[in-house]
């Protein structure tokens, strides 16, 4: 047979290859099983039946602005798996392992880390961000993958393949604001208002105030909105000023705290701020918004007394290898409440006999409860109605105190006047 | 296969003048045959590569070689310089999942509805925005952006406001649903239905921007571009050439957004932002500026470089790794990709297309170029 040319001829063979490779069809997907186990464990993805060690993922921001946030996180994570792992592991057998994929916390980021890391792990231990957790929720559902949300978001408590741990924004901020308010009643004839971001985050800050200032029939008065990488904050300042605020509840993290406190005093602007505990950094007692922060604000999160030895949990946490060495932080601890939601949930698959990927969404369906050492509320998962944690520990900010600043003045603190079971 | 793309009375009586190039989809048996290679392909590849992080690695890469060759269009053709192009990505994004997923309505509808929705606006914006050039349009449509993204917000029926949507519209033609494709007793895992569906729109519209581009519209835009006076005084009506390249950079912007929803599965305002706008900017311009395969050579090389210091970075010292010190992969990415586009750009300003060519023609000598044939 002869070409008109050399590239017709190559194209036509081409042109054959490809047919047969396309008879081939050799990636289609075998519907089997897990891939065994170790005799009496029925396993998936993530478990290696010759060490007993059961891979868990993160995705996190290892990149950008919250990169140390996320570092600390997986420090606390890291610290409870090894407290398991010295102890012989879940059921006195099986390791923890953890690994991780940086999502840059971007959503379509998290997708790609997600299809990195999926085959590799059991379960996710840790996805960081709203978006991220959302973008991650139809795939998760797909591949029956249980998730543990490093978010706050009250919208996604109840997805049956998240297994959620914190109080949501709405009930930080709510009972921060009670905090104050209780500690001093003139307070329900303040001002409230929110300084928050244009996204959903801000949008939840603003309900949880909406809700607690309903109480003593007050309301929020303005919500001045930004973005998460501005870096002048001058004209919400004056919005809030403008407006009388006298108590503000504030999403955002701790890069944008920095140019809060500058706008505010430029302005000399001296509200009392209710802040999520994100919005710290150690770096701040070497700066000169340290002053500010104790003189205005308050945070809000998970935790007790960091330097205290009330706690076994926290006390070991502080000491553990994981943290190397560092000061303990809320992000820390975020971290190991994650870890111990992990555990929880591993043990129940594992007297189950079943850690596939449905074996673990069974258990999760099948958990009640799982409870943190004091260092978090309860999380109560009954399907399709959970309650999380309605307590939140009050920090003030003091540098003399540590480095990092935060000073517990109430552990586990729940607003009196209640808060929304759909929060 | 041919198109109608009738010629004016004008263009018939000068026809036999300027011998212009007869208008078919693939001017020659080899370029026939390459199609045919190239739709086998697409079908042959995933379904034999299971690799679903690499496939949807490779399904991101083929959104944005569409979203990019609609920027192409407005920008590398027809000259106009624009940093809105995430808006009209946005809205072809959030009308899949209105029309698809809240309407219910299938694929045949939902996908050209995105390319219409965006089109639409386009049209609408196209008057106001073309009476401005360089670095004014610009700044127009780097304002577009944000009124788009301020209006995605505020219309939370549709767009699921600051929040964002789950989205349901379904990838299926007629029996052939891409999101769970399966021949016979076969079945394939998502990705890999995705990647027949996206990479065959790749190559549709790779024919679509070829054939646009050699007719008189097209040529016009061209015109333009190089010399808008000559053209005017030509007979090249540039507001409406412009106004043409507008649309139809806009109506793929739109496809492009309609097959990210549907990909992505989730989406937010906030996601169309104007660093989707430069990155599909420096798609192009990495690519090749007004060539058919640079957006398509610009995007798999932009959503490669990530990918490749993920693999070797277990042989990095610096690279952190499991959240210990030192630098993240995504940092070394940003870092290496933007040393890589000024090497790029001071090396080789007309992109990834003209380096292949030039070591095409090393390999062998080069073949008289086709007439008005883009590149």
């Amino acid at each position: 047979m002869k070409f008109p040319n050399k590239r017709a001829g190559v194209s036509v063979a081409a042109l054959l290859l490809s047919a047969a490779l396309t008879a081939t069809g050799c990636a289609a997907q075998n519907s089997g099983g897990g891939s065994g186990g170790s005799g009496e464990l029925k396993a998936g993805p993530g478990f290696d039946a010759k060490t007993n060690t059961i891979t868990v993922g993160n995705i996190l921001a290892l990149s950008g602005p919250i990169a140390a946030t996320a570092r600390e996180q997986l420090a606390g994570q890291q610290a409870w798996y090894d407290k398991i792992n010295a102890a012989g592991g879940i059921a006195g057998k099986y390791k923890i392992n953890l690994i991780t994929a940086d999502n840059a916390y971007e959503a379509q980021k998290a997708v790609q880390a997600y299809n990195e890391i999926k085959d590799k792990v059991a379960l996710l231990s840790g996805v960081l961000g709203t978006p991220s957790v959302k973008a991650l929720i139809p795939i998760a559902n797909r591949d029956k993958m249980v998730v543990i949300p490093s978010a706050q978001d009250a919208s996604i408590k109840d997805e049956p393949q998240l297994l959620p741990t914190f109080s949501t924004y709405q009930s930080e901020v709510a009972n921060g604001v009670s905090y104050l308010v209780n500690k001093d009643p003139d307070l329900k004839k303040a001002k409230f208002c929110v300084l928050g971001y244009n996204n959903q985050w801000g949008e939840d800050i603003n309900e949880g105030l909406t809700y607690i200032t309903s109480k003593w029939g007050a309301k929020v008065e303005t919500f001045a909105k930004y973005g998460p990488t501005d870096t002048q904050l001058t004209a919400q300042m004056q919005q809030l000023k403008s407006a009388g605020c006298e108590i503000i509840g504030f999403s955002g993290a701790a890069n944008n705290v920095p140019a809060v406190v500058s706008a505010a005093t430029q302005l000399d602007y001296k509200p009392k701020w209710v802040m999520g505990f994100m919005a710290n950094a150690t770096a701040f007692s070497e700066s000169p918004i340290a002053d500010y922060l104790k003189e205005n604000m308050i945070f809000t999160g998970p935790g007790g007394d960091l330097k205290g030895d009330e706690n076994q949990t926290l006390k070991e946490l502080r000491e553990s290898k994981a943290l190397n060495g560092a000061e303990l932080t809320v992000q820390h601890i975020y971290g190991h409440i994650q870890a111990i939601a992990v555990t929880t949930l591993l043990e129940k698959a594992i007297q189950n006999g079943d850690i596939t990927r449905e074996g673990l969404t069974k258990a999760l369906s099948e958990l009640e409860k799982v409870s943190f050492n004091g260092i978090n509320g309860d999380v109560i998962l009954t399907p399709g109605n959970r309650t999380l944690p309605h307590s939140t520990t009050i920090y003030e900010y003091d540098k003399e105190y540590s480095p990092y600043g935060l000073k517990a003045v109430e552990s586990n603190f729940t607003a009196p006047e209640g808060i929304d079971p759909k929060f | 296969m041919a198109v109608d793309v009738s010629p004016g009375v004008a263009e018939k009586n000068s026809a036999s003048k300027h011998a212009a190039p007869k208008l078919r989809l693939v001017n020659s048996r080899a370029g026939r045959i390459g199609v045919a290679v190239f739709i086998v392909l697409i079908v042959a590849f995933p379904l034999n590569f299971g690799d679903t992080y690499w496939l949807g690695v490779l399904n991101s890469a083929g959104i944005a070689a569409i979203a990019a060759m609609g920027l192409n269009v407005l920008t590398g053709y027809a000259g106009q310089l624009s940093l809105g192009h995430a808006a009209f990505v946005s809205i072809g994004a959030f009308t899949a999942q209105y029309v698809g997923g809240q309407l219910g309505l299938p694929m045949i509808v939902w996908l050209p509805a995105a390319g219409i929705a965006a089109a639409v606006v386009g049209a609408a914006v196209a008057p106001f925005a073309l009476r401005l050039h360089g670095p004014y349009l610009a700044i127009v449509s780097l304002a577009l952006v944000a009124i788009v993204v301020w209006v995605a917000r505020n219309i939370p029926s549709i767009t699921g406001g600051n929040e964002g949507t789950f989205v349901t519209a379904e990838a299926t033609l007629g029996p052939i649903n891409f999101a769970e494709l399966s021949i016979g007793p076969l079945s394939f895992v998502r990705e890999q239905g995705m990647f027949i569906l996206i990479w065959s729109m790749v190559g549709l519209f790779l024919l679509l921007t070829a054939n646009v581009m050699r007719t008189r519209a097209g040529r016009a835009m061209q015109a333009v571009r190089d010399h808008d006076i000559a053209a005017e005084v030509l007979g090249v009506r540039m507001m409406r050439t412009q106004a043409n390249a507008f649309v139809l950079s806009t109506f793929i912007a739109g496809v492009a957004g309609g097959l990210l929803a549907v990909n992505l599965e989730y989406i937010r305002p906030d996601e169309f932002g104007v660093h989707l706008s430069v990155e599909y900017l420096a798609i192009i311009v990495i690519g090749g500026l007004a060539s058919l395969w640079g957006p398509v050579l610009g995007a798999l090389f932009v959503t490669m470089v990530p990918v490749i210091v993920d693999i070797f970075s277990d042989s990095l010292p610096f690279i952190q790794h499991g959240g210990t010190d030192g630098m993240s992969t995504t940092d070394m990415s940003l870092l290496l990709y933007g040393l890589l586009i000024v090497i790029f750009l001071l090396a080789e300003p007309k992109g990834l297309v003209a380096v292949i060519r030039r070591i095409r023609d090393r390999v062998r000598p080069p073949r008289k170029a086709a007439v008005n044939s883009p590149a």
